[in-house]
């Protein structure tokens, strides 16, 4: 009898539990399932992915994060969620506006710099307090890409002669041509590769900075994004992933600290890095994530003068060839409320 | 002797079938943009390359005017030092044990991942990019030039030793001239390398050149611009291939090269 009941009860636990479990199948079944995709190696600004993961915002928005991918350049998010490889990404907004000139159909959700964290750097003693500085010095370039466009309008901005800069071609990282002291100046992120920099240099007040965005450079700096394709057929998806990358960015402004460490939890690899990226996260939150304008109108907004600015800069450099007709496609302010 | 019309019909003959598979590939792809409507970022239309290629046809000369410097100078130079290293491994049996493995060592070490370190040993000039072409292009040179110089039969040379020819008069007048269709062959095969090492040097750090019209047309999405590089890029590493072949042909009058496509057909 003892032996029977026994067997019963296993019995009964075994259907329990196998219905439980299709319970949980069934419930991640109807999860939706998403893919990401950053710009470049994870750093303290990409924190809001894995924070929201973390502490289940995105399980609250019914959102699974299936997998979130390191990039390798602003310009293959934007293709690759363009072609919808990817379900959100986050890259260089500008890179997004001509990226959006060539057809690629992607549109910006969240600003997260609404400042631009660009910035000329040079090693103490060069003299460098301004653009105009850079004059009669060695400038390390790398004609492509975001810095290059940051570089020009940023000389462009302030009447600079380029006639009188030495303009030597550097591959990346930049860093080792100026710590070896084969260029004078770079440019750089105050919110990556700066703080590293700055730890090899020699610590703090080992380097001189000049933040493009306080000299008249008024382009915007990265946000999250995604696919005109998601935007039209699964707006719901977008408003409750948006909404859940929003609560992160808060929790991300209030406590960089605790961004930190579930970023190291998340990426092994920057365990040890994990004093640098508070620095990043810190630049971020002085110089970069908020500005009047998202004061006013909610953190991440989309400014649109600021998408003008941008828009317009890329054209006068011929970055852009062919104006982007309608500048309200760049971005959507719709799913922030 | 063939009359000329028959030599024309010829001539035409073997032109025909690489003509119309070119033809067709280019048909195939044009047709498959359009049809599929694929976009311009993922896979530009030929039409739309061409187009480009045509209406600003000095810039790509002026780039390629520069990859053409860094590429001659880098494959002399890598050449030489190919042929100097095979001398130098057949002559010197010390030098077969310690070099030989070092260098099969060197040509396996990733070149993409030093390129971006020539540039900061070597500075942002021309020096760079002719360093990283001299290393690609000496190996296959190094590795031929060996297999020319020893493949003189033994007895001949032990014949040479007994009527008192010296070492150098031995390499001079016999090994090297019996070599130099291998080393002939290892150039052909250096100078598509020679290519690929001036594109993948103005990658990682130039302000011109074929290889930085490239890259800074990817940076900025200019598909056509990209493409158009690709092109031009593939069009200059043939005429470097046949120009390495006429120069054998010049060379060595009295070599029958065996031509590869009667080889293989």
């Amino acid at each position: 009898m003892r032996t029977r009941s026994t067997k019963l009860c296993v019995l009964a636990l075994g259907v329990l539990s196998l219905v439980a479990a299709a319970g949980v199948v069934a419930q991640a079944a109807e999860m939706d399932r998403v893919k990401v995709r950053l710009d470049w190696v994870v750093r303290g600004g990409h924190a809001m992915f894995f924070v929201a993961k973390e502490k289940g915002y995105f399980k609250n928005e019914n959102i699974d994060i299936e997998l979130i991918h390191k990039g390798n350049g602003s310009v293959n998010t934007m293709t690759l969620v363009g072609k919808n490889e990817y379900d959100f990404g986050f890259g260089d907004l500008p890179t997004l506006a001509v990226a959006k000139s060539k057809g690629v159909p992607v549109a910006a959700l969240v600003v997260v710099n609404q400042r631009s964290p660009m910035a000329l750097v040079a090693l103490k003693g060069t003299g460098v307090r301004m653009p105009k500085d850079v004059e009669g010095k060695v400038m390390g370039v790398h004609p492509s890409g975001s810095t290059y466009i940051f570089y020009q309008a940023l000389m462009a901005a302030n009447g600079v002669d380029r006639k009188k800069i030495t303009e030597a071609t550097v591959p990346v990282p930049y860093e080792s041509f100026l710590l070896t002291r084969k260029v004078q100046l770079i440019t750089g992120y105050i919110d990556a590769e700066i703080p590293e920099l700055e730890a090899k240099a020699g610590g703090p007040g080992s380097l001189e900075i000049v933040l493009g965005a306080d000299y008249g450079y008024d382009l915007l700096g990265s946000g999250m994004l995604t696919s005109e394709k998601m935007i039209k057929e699964r707006p719901d998806l977008v408003r409750r992933f948006t909404r859940a990358y929003q609560r992160a960015f808060q929790d991300v402004l209030k406590n960089p600290q605790e961004a930190v460490e579930i970023l190291a939890k998340h990426n092994p690899e920057v365990v040890e890095k994990k004093d640098v990226m508070l620095k990043q996260l810190d630049a971020d939150i002085k110089y970069t994530f908020t500005s009047d304008d998202s004061k006013a109108n909610g953190l991440g907004w989309n400014p649109p003068k600021k998408w003008q600015a941008t828009h317009d800069t890329l054209l006068k450099l011929n970055v852009i060839e062919k104006a982007v007709p309608n500048i309200n496609s760049l971005y959507s302010n719709d799913f922030l409320k | 002797m063939p009359s000329g019309s028959a030599r024309c019909l010829r001539a035409l003959q073997a032109a025909a079938p690489p003509t119309l598979l070119v033809v067709g590939i280019v048909t195939l792809w044009e047709g498959a943009c359009r049809v599929f409507e694929i976009r311009e970022f993922v896979l530009p239309a030929p039409s739309l390359i061409a187009w480009h290629f045509a209406r600003s046809f000095p810039l790509y000369l002026g780039h390629t005017w520069v990859t053409v410097q860094e590429i001659v100078i880098g494959f002399l130079a890598g050449s030489a030092i190919g042929l100097i290293m095979a001398v130098g491994i057949v002559q010197w049996r010390a030098l077969q044990r310690s070099l030989y493995p070092l260098l099969v060592l060197f040509q396996t070490v990733p070149k993409a991942a030093i390129a971006p370190l020539l540039i900061l040993w070597f500075g942002y000039g021309i020096l760079p990019k002719v360093v990283l072409v001299a290393i690609l292009a000496f190996f296959p040179v190094t590795v031929d030039g060996i297999l020319g110089l020893r493949s003189i039969e033994a007895p001949l040379i032990d014949l040479l030793r007994s009527v008192s020819a010296s070492r150098w008069q031995i390499l001079w007048k016999v090994q090297m001239p019996h070599a130099l269709p291998h080393i002939f062959a290892g150039l052909r095969v250096g100078s598509t390398f020679a290519v690929i090492g001036a594109i993948l040097a103005e990658w990682v750090g130039a302000n011109a050149g074929l290889g930085y019209l490239i890259m800074s047309s990817a940076a900025e999405l200019k598909m056509d611009r990209m493409f158009a590089g690709i092109f031009a890029a593939s069009v200059l590493g043939v005429v470097l291939f046949y120009a390495v072949d006429l120069l054998e042909r010049w060379f060595l009058p009295w070599h029958q090269k065996v031509d590869l496509q009667t080889a293989i057909g």
